[in-house]
């Protein structure tokens, strides 16, 4: 039994999804078919292409861009805020038709999904795509591109290859037709900053990639240089993981501020608005944190992060504040700040009690009164409850991530 | 029959089985004022669930101004909101 697996990838996910609701709510024009993309709030600063349409590409509009370049180069451009709910529904919807055909579906993110197919013949792979795909386009409205091979890597590269609504194989022996002609920076696992080193060193194909020799690699880019080398020759074995087989590491979430703050106290309260969604987080996933990590971005785009880590892991949420409020105080320069970032690692089960010589007496008081404060806001809304500082600060209570509580970001291992 | 989306307010009664039946629903015309729109008989059920959204859609004959009219109703599951899709 081969192992065989397939890699689906909605198509401009955000966009295909706004369009599909549209026009199953009345609307005339199908996003798709126009320069459309799927934009942050217009109004606050920080706007951002997350999704467009085919006919946006002409224009050179890019994922990721500000709203206000996007529009420089396209000025009918038509923008449409994001739908999250309705990008949860679609993407459970696709993943139901998904485990119809396989027990074992790894969702990679909102809008990416390995199956492994192992259990069929490789011969009805490609028809057996076929129909998955033309299933979701009837059943859901959206199209999708589908990835064969017998890994994941060469399984995502395939989605990759031509868009929109195809399905493409990648099986090793086909890797080098396939997959050396491509720029080194289509390769997985390689940005913008080592594909231009490794321009620098002549190396600008896939094919050249694999070519190059994998101790040289490693010399220059360590352990890094050979993965790369690895997967530009398609070796890379990692299975598809089933949902709740992977032990979550590390949690975080973040901000970007609406206008640069100055002062100590602004950015405390940033940290602490950070918290007061993350920290409920943590408790809720039933883990307790021992390292705090804290990351500034200034108004002039550079960064600089900080970490501390405790003896004994916790939930408190006074606690992991003031931890992330003094390494803040500690790294601070002084200058406008324009993002902040809090990420908590080396999680441990909550239900594992380590205990110490040293105990905080403190910390049960605290405990307790966590859980109240979880239970109310549960119960009555979040803002039935918000610190005293936020009452009349421009920091809003809550800040960081998106609304929808469970939302799929991507990861970017395999 | 031509795309119209106006939201609606339903009466329907729901059977043993869970299968709904629309009975007469009201809209807000042009002048602001309601009127009413009596089912006849439902033609065609069909299920939707475009982008994940799962909608029922009605394919009913009712009276509209002493003429028998085709038209298409849509109730969205998670809002539970009726609209009247085409007429």
């Amino acid at each position: 039994m081969m192992s065989l697996i397939f890699h689906v990838d909605v198509n401009s996910a955000y966009l295909s999804w706004n369009a599909a609701w549209d026009l199953q709510h009345g609307a005339s024009l199908d996003l798709r078919t126009i320069p459309a993309i799927v934009g942050g709030d217009p109004e606050s600063r920080h706007g951002i292409v997350l999704a467009k349409s085919a006919p946006c590409k002409k224009y050179g509009i890019q994922t990721g861009e500000t709203l206000f370049a996007a529009l420089m180069k396209c000025p009918e451009l038509t923008i449409v805020p994001p739908r999250y709910g309705v990008y949860m529904k679609a993407s459970e919807a696709m993943v139901e038709i998904l485990r119809s055909y396989s027990p074992l579906i790894e969702r990679y993110s909102i809008d990416e999904c390995f199956m492994d197919m192992s259990h069929i013949a490789k011969e009805d792979a490609l028809p057996l795509a076929e129909t998955l795909k033309r299933r979701i386009a009837e059943e859901l409205g959206f199209t999708v591109n589908i990835g064969i091979s017998t890994g994941k890597l060469l399984a995502k590269m395939a989605s990759d290859l031509k868009k929109p609504n195809q399905v493409h194989t990648l099986y090793k022996e086909e890797v080098p037709k396939k997959m050396w002609p491509l720029p080194v920076e289509d390769l997985f696992m390689v940005g913008s900053r080592t594909a231009t080193k490794l321009r620098a060193m002549n190396i600008r194909t896939i094919g050249e990639l694999a070519e190059t020799d994998p101790e040289f690699l490693h010399k220059k880019f360590k352990k890094y240089g050979y993965m790369i080398s690895c997967y530009a020759r398609g070796i890379e074995s990692s299975t598809v993981k089933n949902e709740g087989t992977i032990v979550m590491k590390g949690m975080g979430n973040s901000t970007t501020l609406p206008f640069d703050f100055s002062d100590r106290t602004s950015c405390h309260n940033v940290l602490l608005s950070i918290g007061e969604t993350l920290v409920p987080r943590l408790r809720a996933s039933g883990k307790k944190a021992k390292t705090v990590s804290v990351h500034i971005r200034y108004s002039d785009f550079t960064s600089i992060s900080s970490q501390r880590t405790v003896s004994l892991a916790t939930t408190s949420t006074s606690l992991l504040m003031s931890i992330a409020c003094s390494l803040f105080d500690e790294m601070w320069n002084g200058e406008p700040v324009r993002h902040l970032g809090i990420s908590f690692a080396q999680l441990e089960d909550s239900a594992l009690e380590q205990l110490s010589l040293f105990q905080n007496k403190e910390a049960e008081k605290m405990q307790k009164m966590d859980q109240v404060m979880d239970l109310i806001r549960k119960n009555f809304g979040d803002a039935s409850l918000i610190r005293a500082t936020f009452l009349h600060s421009p920091v809003k209570a809550f800040s960081g991530g998106i609304v929808e509580k469970d939302y799929l970001f991507m990861s970017s291992h395999l | 029959m031509k795309v119209l989306a106006k939201p609606i307010e339903m009466i329907a009664w729901f059977d043993f089985k869970g299968r709904i039946h629309p009975l007469r629903f009201r809209l807000i015309d042009e002048d602001g004022k309601y009127k009413v729109i009596a089912i006849k008989n439902i033609q065609e059920r069909k299920k939707e669930k475009l982008a994940g959204n799962q909608m029922q859609v009605f394919l009913c004959r009712g009276m509209v101004q002493d003429k028998e009219v085709l038209f298409e109703l849509k109730y969205e599951k998670d809002t539970d909101q009726w609209m009247l899709f085409k007429m």
